[in-house]
């Protein structure tokens, strides 16, 4: 009782900072192993630079291109936000450090700050300490842990949707709207956001009022003109890059119709999920079953009537509107879905937690071990 | 009461900014949904008429200039930056058009589609010269359902010339749709084009 009492004392920025200390020492151990099998002479920070990397570097390296100067296949940035390159280049120019490091340590910062706040999201508005534990040991040693330490913008995603929900939840509304136009600049989903506000706003206001209108309702968000500016806030990031793109190519769009470029185009998410799943002696099965299960938890995380369930459904099917290509990650990366899913486990017995820390941990190895060997799989 | 006033005071400036906010949001999305590119950029990204990315005028035709077919990387006297996509035929080695190494870009299927961007109100005559293996088969030009030319494959190199009716609007762009028809092999290399 009285263990149990001082490790709550722990203050929980400690616990946080030891579980990302300690995950990506493993993280620099699988390197290390990967090193001497393959006898690379790369160094840590070089053997994490790998597929879209090359894109946010060239953004901070040279801007956006303009038209005229693509090459043959048509691809170009204007698909990748700009809100994370801005800042690797700031960090960048403030440390001096090469890219490739100034990227990743800001990135492993970002880990830090989301580990820390999505623990403490958990603790105050979740299912408790438990979960808190299960959700840090599943952000730092899980499936794609790596990513928050590349140059990719899952981190800085994560933590900004973290510190939006989070926001909401506490009633900082001005706050949440800042987090979530920083949010929609860093990534095209995070202007869905929104969606999430008109849910939370029936759930307050039905827990709220015995007599329950429309016209109450709307009263009742008029006497919250914090919500309205801070839901209102939320676009703005998304909306300068369109005007941004605008300006260079003459299409805000451009963002959307590039992807043209990867042969992406927008058809039936639920026509690609049974593709992939026919698709047995393919990546695209192992893909398809990681869209299948983050559809599960958002479902269930719908049934639990938690407003972030409809971003998680949303996290799934709009990228599954392409193409199954990349799921894993978006599902694995997905804030509201690691939520959840930590949730899930801290229901399972003691034995079921361990085999599956054993299991998601494996994992985490293996796809790291794979992200450096450079496959297609882990896109 | 001071309270108060400074709460009805936040309450009007959230309003007025939320509508601001709003009204910039709408502004830019109907922008967006109405882009203004050029053309090489229209023809590739939004209408997907193209398959490879030649440049913002790469499919301009330039009167008196041959196009050639023998390399892969699009140029101002290429002809891959002309290739249309077609739903048909999946873009790939076995598709529309082949590269035969030491050859060049030829017909791989019955029919092959290529796009020029010309200068309204004028007329044009188009030569084109295959250069077949061996005699035989024959080529027929489309553009939309009109009939511009036929050439029997009868001698090699071959050459046809024909009219090119005069595009009436600006960025009218002519997509010519080569059908192969007889005993024709495929592939089937063509030398070069030219429009005067």
């Amino acid at each position: 009782m009285k263990e149990q009492k001082s490790a709550k004392n722990i203050p929980l920025c400690l616990i946080a900072l030891i579980v990302v200390v300690a995950s990506r020492l493993v993280l620099a151990a699988v390197y290390w192993y990967w090193k001497n099998e393959t006898g690379s002479d790369q160094g840590l920070f070089s053997a994490l630079f790998q597929w879209d990397c090359g894109w946010y570097s060239t953004i901070v390296e040279n801007g956006y291109p303009t038209d005229d100067s693509l090459a043959m296949n048509g691809q170009a940035s204007w698909a990748f936000f700009p809100l994370v390159p801005l800042l690797e280049r700031l960090v960048c120019q403030v440390t001096g450090l090469p890219l490739r490091v100034a990227g990743s340590l800001m990135n492993t910062g970002f880990l830090f700050l989301l580990t820390w706040l999505g623990a403490k999201f958990c603790i105050e508005l979740d299912g408790g300490r438990q979960q808190a534990i299960i959700f840090m040991l599943l952000l730092n040693f899980g499936h794609y842990n790596f990513i928050y330490s590349t140059l990719y913008t899952e981190a800085c995603f994560a933590f900004l949707l973290c510190a939006a929900l989070y926001c909401m939840y506490k009633k900082h509304w001005i706050l949440m709207g800042i987090c979530g136009a920083l949010l929609s600049a860093t990534r095209n989903l995070g202007i869905f956001l929104v969606f999430v506000i008109p849910f939370y706003c029936l759930q307050q206001y039905f827990a709220q009022k015995e007599t329950r209108s429309i016209r109450g309702l709307f009263a009742w968000l008029f006497e919250r003109p914090a919500l309205i500016l801070g839901t209102c806030l939320i676009p703005m990031g998304f909306f300068l890059y369109m005007r941004y793109l605008d300006g260079l190519v003459g299409d805000g769009m451009a963002f959307l119709h590039v992807e043209k470029a990867w042969g992406r185009t927008p058809g039936n998410p639920l026509e690609h999920l049974f593709q992939g799943l026919l698709a047995l002696d393919s990546p695209d099965f192992i893909l398809a079953i990681f869209a299948l299960v983050a559809l599960y938890l958002s479902l269930r995380q719908i049934m639990r009537r938690r407003p972030e369930g409809v971003l998680s459904l949303l996290f799934v099917l709009i990228p599954l509107s392409t193409s199954v290509a990349g799921m894993a990650r978006y599902t694995v990366c997905s804030f509201p879905i690691l939520m959840e899913t930590s949730n899930a486990l801290k229901e399972k017995s003691t034995l079921e937690k361990i085999m599956w820390a054993i299991f998601l941990f494996i994992l985490g190895i293996a796809g790291t071990l794979k992200w450096f060997y450079g496959a297609v799989v882990m896109i | 009461m001071k309270m108060k006033r400074v709460r009805s005071l936040f309450t009007v400036l959230s309003c007025i900014v939320s509508a601001l906010l709003v009204s910039f949001y709408i502004v830019t999305l109907i922008q967006g949904l109405n882009p203004h590119p050029g053309n090489g950029y229209r023809q590739f990204y939004l209408e997907e008429g193209l398959y490879s990315w030649a440049g913002q005028n790469g499919i301009t035709v330039q009167r008196g200039k041959t196009l050639h077919f023998d390399s892969q990387t699009p140029a101002d006297d290429q002809i891959v930056g002309h290739f249309c996509f077609s739903e048909d035929f999946p873009y790939d080695e076995s598709s529309e058009w082949t590269y035969v190494d030491g050859v060049g870009y030829c017909i791989n299927a019955w029919q092959s589609d290529l796009m020029f961007e010309l200068e309204p109100g004028v007329d044009y005559e188009a030569e084109f010269v295959f250069e077949p293996e061996q005699p035989g088969g024959e080529v027929t030009f489309f553009s939309g359902d009109e009939k511009l030319a036929f050439v029997k494959l009868d001698e090699t190199p071959k050459s046809v010339v024909f009219p090119i009716p005069a595009p009436q609007e600006t960025n009218e762009r002519l997509r010519l749709v080569l059908v192969l028809g007889g005993d024709v092999e495929t592939p089937l290399p063509i030398r070069e084009v030219t429009f005067r």
